[in-house]
């Protein structure tokens, strides 16, 4: 059976943290930030991303990341879903949060902070992973969904405010160097790893949240602090966009 | 006129390196320091600390190994409480801990060394990595990322987080084990041991090709020192201390863990932020000694599990005395996946595994605890004092990596001289020199207690200090 399977399936995906049974580090770490304002001050909004598109009554949607395409997801040696019943497809229904960084690192941990607000929500087929760094074996739980969402911090050098973005699975040409999978790796070398070992690469985004400070400790700056509440309404944002786009995949493969 | 040549940093280890290789007049290797160039502190800052807070603040020294900080840093406070571990607690404990070996040596072996092994020392090194290797070998790189995963999944079921988890408390560990949870775990028990069974025999089957590595990546007689069991079988959370030396001689056994510093002295060399453990009675820098799976394989009599105690046949038929060859870490490495396996399976199907008595409640009744265990990487020491608030007033640790250092840096000497000619790096020599690093799958951050990047710098310098080749990875 391949690994996908297995992980929801003769295990009942128990594989995934469940961050709702095991809730656990900075217990509604929003609350933390109480004494920071909350709402779009940080940084740029996130309708000027180049990821979101403007529509013509004036609302928004959520450009193609250039690996969409594939809803679900099959991977290498699974069967289509008619034949592997409920689980595979159940998993592949499933939207993956994984939110990384180091929580002693003060803005490296927003991602963390993120996860955890995400999870505590309960959204039904949202499956939430909160980890200290992005490892190898997470192409299991990635290969196993429908689409990602990978949630970060990111140096106020790089990032003015929080984006949204689309990941795309690095290319063969792109250099392995000191950042590349090791003991860490990146989103785009996770989506290859996924790729080359189980032969899909859901569509991912990764949400960057801008960071001022990584120096030793574990309280947020103000930036940060007032991007994370935000970085949560994106991630829901996408979450509910992709769920209807699901619905809507759905109808259209049944009126087929 | 001598020369030097710096590798900076050192890539595909945990933590930042930089090597610096010393050229004679005659323009040969001359001398080598393995420089680690981080620094971060927990011995200083954890001081005034509540005790309690320990296991928890030491295990954010790593994110590849907490659990054995964890599992050490309680078991020093299980000391200061002066408490016996309840029995369940204790297998639990054992449990967690098998699964932090499996994880660890399953990223060493398949994600970090497995691309230098079966994509050749030599192979591009732009698909020398986790990638190229899941391109070429797809299967054996599932078969890595699912051992991990296993490993993972165990510490994550056992104590709700795959890092730094919070479940180890002084006194035993938070929460019972389910029936359930066991059952699942017990369910991956075959096809993990499927797997580290044929990685074992991969490996085994292209040993001959790496003839001249085995010959120069830290091949020297040492000592090696580990945990045992009181009957001399492998051992990786408790236990006493024995050391052998390079012909398998006992040079000291049945050791306490609480006289380490009888045995284990100190030392410090400006060039790095790594301190040098030696073995006290033959003095610095005499006392030379390694730790690790193949100190731990060359001190033990036997595993104690069937499938590692097979291997270990095989693998001891390499040598009359000890292995010598750093380079058979990888061996050991992969042998010792088949024992925690098995080891796993045997604690989980002992009856009172599902015990609710899984913790001892007491206050400080001890002024000083000290906490041993063989962490993937070796033997790992916390040891605590505290005083009449239970406030830490001093700590010291002695972590894997540092235990090797002494020699790490005469194994890249050795390398070098037989890889690096002239005051040029090609790419084979620089790839080699790191390996016999990797070979000990050091964790710089835990070691100097530093966070930082997985890089490599080397550098070739004359005696003058003037620098005549450099690479960055």
């Amino acid at each position: 059976m391949n690994e996908c399977a297995e992980r929801t399936g003769s295990l009942g995906s128990p594989l995934i943290l469940r961050l709702r049974h095991v809730y656990g580090g900075r217990a509604g770490c929003l609350d933390d930030l109480a004494a920071y304002p909350k709402g779009g001050s940080a940084g740029a909004s996130p309708s000027s991303s180049a990821f979101w598109e403007r529509t013509s009554s004036g609302g928004r949607r959520f450009a193609e990341p250039p690996n969409a395409g594939a809803h679900p997801p099959r991977p290498v040696g699974v069967p289509a879903e008619s034949s592997v019943g409920p689980s595979l497809a159940k998993a592949a229904s499933r939207i993956l949060v994984i939110g990384w960084g180091n929580e002693l690192r003060r803005d490296d941990g927003a991602g963390r902070c993120v996860a955890r607000e995400v999870a505590a929500r309960e959204w039904p087929d949202v499956e939430v992973l909160d980890v200290h760094q992005l490892t190898p074996e997470l192409a299991l739980s990635i290969c196993a969904s429908r689409s990602v969402i990978f949630v970060d911090a990111c140096p106020v050098t790089e990032c003015a405010g929080l984006s949204v973005q689309p990941v795309d699975p690095v290319g063969e040409e792109a250099p392995f160097g000191v950042s590349s999978i090791g003991h860490t790796g990146s989103p785009g070398a996770l989506l290859r790893l996924t790729k080359a070992l189980y032969g899909v690469a859901p569509p991912a985004w990764l949400v960057a949240i801008p960071a001022e400070s990584f120096d030793a400790g574990d309280h947020f700056s103000s930036t940060t602090a007032a991007a994370v509440p935000e970085a949560v309404r994106e991630v829901e944002h996408l979450v509910r966009t992709m769920e209807e786009r699901f619905d809507e995949d759905s109808r259209c493969k049944a009126v087929e | 006129m001598s020369k030097t040549i710096v590798i900076d940093p050192v890539t595909r280890i945990e933590g930042h390196s930089k090597i610096t290789l010393y050229l004679n007049d005659a323009g040969e290797v001359d001398d080598a320091r393995f420089h680690v160039t981080q620094f971060r502190g927990f011995e200083k800052f954890t001081e005034g600390r509540p005790f309690y807070e320990m296991p928890a603040i030491t295990a954010r020294i790593c994110g590849i190994c907490p659990i054995s900080h964890l599992l050490a840093s309680a078991k020093a406070c299980d000391e200061l409480l002066a408490v016996r571990v309840p029995p369940a607690a204790e297998r639990l404990r054992r449990v967690l801990h098998m699964g932090q070996t499996i994880q660890s040596h399953a990223l060493s072996f398949f994600h970090l060394s497995a691309p230098d092994i079966l994509l050749g020392m030599d192979a591009d090194p732009a698909q020398r990595h986790i990638l190229g290797l899941a391109k070429a070998h797809p299967d054996i790189a599932r078969d890595g990322v699912w051992l991990r995963m296993l490993g993972q999944q165990i510490i994550e079921w056992l104590s709700g987080k795959r890092v730094h988890p919070a479940w180890v408390v002084p006194g035993g560990v938070g929460s019972p084990l389910t029936a359930e949870v066991r059952d699942r775990i017990l369910e991956m028990i075959p096809r993990g041991l499927d797997i580290a069974q044929r990685a074992l025999d991969l490996f085994t089957g292209v040993l001959d090709t790496f003839q001249k590595e085995i010959d120069t990546f830290a091949n020297f007689p040492s000592l090696f020192l580990s945990l045992v069991t009181k009957n001399g079988e492998l051992e990786l959370y408790d236990g006493v201390f024995r050391v052998v030396d390079a012909d398998r001689k006992i040079v000291a056994d049945q050791v306490d863990t609480n006289a380490y510093a009888e045995y284990i002295g100190e030392a410090v060399e400006p060039w790095s932020y790594l301190k040098m453990p030696y073995y006290r009675p033959n003095g610095y820098p005499h006392g030379l000694y390694r730790v690790g799976p193949l100190a731990r394989l060359n001190n033990v009599d036997r595993c104690g599990t069937p499938l590692a105690d097979a291997a270990l046949v095989e693998f001891r038929k390499m040598a009359e005395g000890a292995v010598l060859s750093s380079f058979h870490f990888h061996y050991a490495r992969l042998i010792e996946i088949l024992f925690a396996l098995e080891r796993t399976r045997e604690l989980l199907n002992d009856p009172d595994i599902l015990s609710t008595r899984v913790r001892a409640v007491a206050e400080p009744n001890s002024y000083e605890g000290i906490g041993v265990a063989e962490a993937p990487r070796g033997t790992l020491i916390h040891h605590y004092r505290i005083d009449d608030e239970g406030l830490i007033t001093w700590a010291n640790l002695i972590i894997a990596t540092g235990h090797n250092n002494m020699a790490m840096n005469r194994g890249i000497l050795q390398a070098a001289k037989e890889f690096v000619h002239g005051d040029r790096i090609t790419e084979g020599a620089l790839n080699r020199v790191e390996a016999v690093i990797r070979c000990y799958d050091p964790c710089l951050s835990c070691s100097t207690h530093a966070l930082g990047q997985m890089a490599l710098h080397l550098e070739l310098k004359d005696r003058e200090g003037n620098v005549l080749d450099e690479r960055m990875r």
